[in-house]
């Protein structure tokens, strides 16, 4: 199961990327559903090549007579949203899959994840090499808001105004991206225009970071007080309204924008994309229920009240949804993954060799086959599967996703058949002769490595420091351990460089996450084996947030789930010192230190996010993917696989194998679904 | 009639206030201790410093804690307690919006136990030894040795989903023109029968349990009443058994099971948390679990600031209640 479900870090990676707001899709096919109780998968190959849309396609199309309208689609979820529907006020997902369907943005982005056309039909960008350029664009003729007035210059321009007077986190891009005050009518042939930062995937990040706000209902208005579902005005450019909002029960989302589906949902880009179906949506309401737990809300999918809910379906339930006639399970890839931070201020995992050593004990094979039962996938990179365009193996025709050679230098037991023991030995040997997997080819604690795809090599060529065995000191090894040597690190047990304390990895408490806690105990079981003394240490997850985000006081942490993009763009906040502060008073993406010391790949991540063209920057973001697996701040343990649970007996055209079905594609799913027959 | 002296009464009065204080200060240091603070969710890496010490004055983090204290210690005594950063609401409207919702169910649940609990108890002590005795008080003591969240579970599955006799989750049905068609509209009536069958299966659960309490309480008070002087002179004289069971005997054996019963009362919102999950009551006890996960302390803080006074408040009216029961008992002077 995903550590994914903790409220708060839902909350804080919903504000971390650019891409994070918007419904993006994977650059692949999907497989869709079949009906018939089974899973489905479709295939994962890489973006494919979309032609440029044009800009002012008007489609013209009637949904009288078509069987596809109609029915209210009803959505599942356990955890309680926002008590007020207020898009500004919004951080958590579950507020937000409802609020989606009201509050569109205003560019959005094609099967390749390519910017296009959507409220703003147009733009182009002046002065893109200095730190602030010109945006210039087009407002779409006809745009109507959810009460059918149209959408205005006067909107967009206050939207932002509204955004930067008040501060709004919930669209923190738009804070920092667009220069405040800026955005204005422009003269001459365009409508609109901006100073904007020239960063990867501008229309996007920029003039597109916040949904369009209809200034007559939103001006004056207070944004921590105000409640527009109260005041019957919860619409923006999106399909819907909000019509009711009992953040404790149900919230219910009625299709109102006709405009939307008729016109906008049927531009020709739509027509053409393979994973859109256009028109949508076709459900006349989406009705959310909230129910107090997991297993309330799954009942409820089994009982029929649902036709899908939030998130995947527990492994022990799946059996239960798939006997049920009229209920599939749709494939799909987590947006993150699971992962262990090092702290690079600290010695010594300070030093490459030893976070490599530290990386070649984890058993992949036993967390994935035995304690997950194949729910997840071995993890390597930084950047979900589902995500692919921002891989390495993506620019590579002879590179395997996942699977490939280069992305396995720590898998040790996968390589092999049968069940090879942790080598200790070649792992103690690494140590000792200060070795480092550079990224060229050779042979590393055991393990053939060919090297990396791009060519990469790690910032550091040799360790850092001087380790060597000797007898046993500490008493955490003579009791846990029947190993007869412990590691020193420049001639000093790690205990007696930290006052008699082993190193820690910090995880929540095992009740709420027994797999990972059973994973790190095999995991630390094999590294005192070679001679480290390691222990975990139990915190609450608000505890272990503050300690890891906050104060970087931790050696090892078991950091939850992590948020991908599709272009790789995730990596520049997670790994760019730029993200890394010192002191304990603010949050931190990049709270390993990657990048601080003499370890790190600033230039090439900022060099990628400011890279304008997609498809380059996420190259660029792929081959720093590389970099980051082989100087390992983080050990990338897993990536879920999402069981998507759908009604599919009533409704069609959903689509698999694509990142979060439930929740990042969710605008897409809801734009497509619709009744059979 | 009570016995409770006035000058007692002040005392009990300003003892309780203290306590109060004394709980007070140790809710806010408690919360002070924990990670983070109220705008710890809302400040995100792009922020300023100088937009972060705004946030941080708005929701009123960044003076010192003595000042803080203060604050806390005068709003709180008038019930002042400040404003939600999760529901965007003043904390005592979230609060009372929420209370009502706990209060029906666990209220109900309550009454049901401490009716049918201590009724049951007085038969059982009455007749102890006897088979139906031995029967009933076995089948109490399985009851409550099950632990709540089973049995709601257990009861979930058979009646709801097994059987599709009621529903088990949320207060009311939440789309009712999909459950009852289009031209339906809530009445006062649909409305209560409608909360009614909602309720059932919560109820049924807690009080499942909640009797048996009661009962094994009631029970063995009962049976030492039994054998009193006053009991046999009551037979005497001639009155009905049932006259002398409940009028004579039954109401001394009460004063322990009054004070289980305050106590219970008190402990709604304890029991609330896992009742409320299981059924998606929307009430209190979810409330409170949100604001742990959420840090959303100002409500954190405001629901054990009221748990610690219901609890002071119904010890006093224990005390009081007491007086009532049994004529023996007065504090202070006899008035």
């Amino acid at each position: 199961m995903s550590p994914r479900d903790d409220g708060p870090t839902r909350r804080r990676f919903l504000t971390t990327t650019g891409a994070a707001g918007v419904a993006v899709t994977l650059a692949g096919c999907g497989g869709g559903t079949t009906g018939d109780g089974e899973t489905t998968a479709g295939t994962t190959d890489a973006a494919t090549e979309a032609d440029a849309p044009s800009s002012t396609d008007e489609t013209e199309t009637s949904s009288g007579g078509d069987s596809r309208y109609g029915g209210t689609f009803t959505y599942g979820m356990s955890t309680q949203p926002e008590s007020v529907g207020n898009v500004t006020q919004a951080t958590s997902v579950y507020g937000s899959l409802a609020l989606s369907l009201c509050y569109d943005y205003p560019v959005n982005t094609n099967h390749a994840d390519e910017p296009v056309p959507w409220l703003y039909s147009d733009w182009t960008l002046e002065g893109a090499d200095g730190d602030w350029a010109t945006a210039y664009f087009d407002l779409r003729e006809g745009a109507t808001f959810g009460d059918g007035s149209a959408v205005t210059v006067e909107d967009v321009v206050f939207t932002y105004d509204y955004v930067n007077e008040h501060e709004l986190s919930a669209f923190a891009d738009a804070v920092a991206n667009v220069r405040s005050g800026s955005i204005a009518a422009a003269d001459g042939d365009w409508d609109l225009t901006a100073e904007v930062k020239p960063v990867l995937a501008w229309p996007v990040n920029t003039i597109g970071a916040a949904p369009i706000l209809p200034k007559a209902v939103w001006e004056g208005t207070d944004p921590q007080r105000f409640d527009p579902v109260a005041e019957g005005q919860a619409f923006g450019t999106g399909p819907g309204e909000v019509t009711r909002w009992d953040s404790a029960t149900a919230i219910r989302v009625e299709v109102v924008n006709d405009w939307y589906r008729e016109t906008l949902n049927r531009l020709d880009w739509v027509e053409a994309d393979p994973l859109r179906v256009a028109g949508g949506p076709f459900a006349d309401a989406f009705n959310f229920r909230v129910y107090g737990s997991e297993s309330a809300m799954t009942n409820a999918l089994l009982d029929g009240e649902v036709d899908t809910h939030f998130g995947s379906v527990a492994p022990a339930r799946r059996g239960d949804v798939l006997e049920r006639d009229g209920l599939s399970l749709l494939d799909g890839y987590d947006s993150g993954f699971g992962y262990f931070a090092f702290n690079l201020e600290r010695t010594p995992t300070d030093d490459t060799c030893f976070r490599q050593a530290l990386n070649f004990m984890w058993d992949e094979r036993f967390w994935v086959e035995s304690l997950n039962d194949d729910a997840v996938i071995d993890g390597d990179y930084p950047q979900s599967p589902g995500y692919p365009a921002g891989r390495p193996e993506t620019y590579f025709d002879d590179a395997d996703l996942l699977t490939d050679p280069s992305s396995e230098l720590y898998a040790y037991r996968r390589r092999e058949e049968g069940s090879p023991a942790p080598d200790v030995e070649a792992v103690r040997t690494f140590l000792e002769r200060g070795a480092v997997a550079t990224g060229e080819g050779g042979t590393y604690a055991g393990v053939d490595y060919p090297g990396t795809l791009f060519d990469v090599t790690t910032a550091q060529s040799e360790a850092r420091h001087d380790y060597s065995f000797g007898p046993v000191e500490s008493d955490l090894l003579a009791e846990k351990s029947s190993t007869e040597v412990e590691l020193r690190v420049n001639g000093e047990t790690i205990p007696e460089r930290r006052d008699g304390d082993p190193l820690t990895v910090l995880i929540t408490p095992p009740t709420e996450q027994p797999r990972q806690a059973n994973g790190v105990s095999n995991w630390l079981s094999n590294l005192r084996a070679v001679g480290v003394p390691i222990e975990t240490e139990v915190l609450s997850f608000n505890a272990l947030e503050d300690r890891v985000f906050y104060e970087q006081s931790f050696d090892v942490s078991a950091a939850g789930w992590g948020d991908t993009s599709p272009y790789g763009g995730t990596n520049y906040f997670l790994f760019h010192s730029d993200w890394h502060t010192e002191g304990t008073e603010s949050y931190d993406y990049n709270f390993t230190g990657y990048g601080v010391g003499d370890v790190g790949y600033d230039e090439e991540l900022a060099e990628a996010y400011g890279t304008l063209d997609t498809r380059e920057a996420a190259e660029r973001f792929a081959k720093s993917m590389e970099r980051v697996y082989l100087d390992a701040p983080y050990r990338v343990y897993n990536y879920s696989k999402v069981r998507w649970p759908l009604n599919t007996a009533e409704w069609t055209g959903a689509v698999g194998d694509i990142v979060d079905p439930a929740y990042a594609s969710w605008p897409l799913e809801a734009n497509n679904l619709h009744r059979r027959g | 009639m009570t016995r409770i002296s006035a000058r007692y009464l002040v005392r009990r009065l300003l003892v309780s206030y203290l306590t109060l204080l004394v709980v007070m200060t140790v809710l806010f240091l408690l919360v002070r201790s924990m990670p983070g603070t109220v705008v710890t969710s809302m400040v995100t890496p792009e922020m300023s410093p100088q937009q972060v010490a705004r946030l941080e004055a708005e929701w009123g983090v960044d003076g010192p804690t003595w000042r803080t204290y203060l604050e806390f210690m005068v709003n709180y005594q008038t019930f002042d307690f400040g404003y939600s950063p999760t529901y965007r609401r003043p904390v005592a409207e979230v609060l009372l919006s929420r209370l009502p919702r706990t209060l029906i169910l666990f209220g109900a649940a309550f009454l049901v136990g401490y009716v049918v609990g201590p009724l049951v108890g007085i038969y059982l002590g009455w007749w102890r030894g006897t088979v139906r005795d031995r029967a009933v008080f076995g089948a109490g003591l399985l009851a409550y040795s099950m632990p709540v969240f089973w049995i709601a579970w257990l009861f979930v599955w058979l009646f709801d989903h097994e059987l599709g006799w009621l529903p088990s989750a949320h207060m009311l049905t939440p789309f009712p023109a999909e459950a009852y068609g289009p031209e339906f509209s809530w009445t006062v009536w649909t409305v209560i029968a409608d909360v009614l069958r909602h309720v059932a299966l919560p109820l049924f659960s807690l009080a499942f349990v909640g009797w048996a309490g009661a009962m094994l309480v009631m029970r063995p008070q009962m049976n030492n009443v039994v054998g009193e002087d006053y009991v046999l002179l009551a037979r005497a004289k001639g009155l009905p058994e049932r006259t002398v069971m409940l009028k004579h005997a039954a109401r001394n054996a009460l004063i322990p099971v009054v004070t289980q019963a305050v106590v219970a009362l008190a402990f709604l919102l304890d029991g609330s948390v896992i009742v409320e999950n299981v059924f998606s009551w929307p009430g209190l006890g979810q409330v409170v679990v949100g604001a742990v996960f959420d840090r959303d302390y100002p409500v954190m803080q405001a629901a054990f600031f009221l748990l610690a006074l219901l609890v002071i408040v119904l010890r006093l009216l224990a005390d009081v209640a007491y007086t009532y029961l049994d004529p023996r008992i007065s504090f202070g002077e006899t008035p």
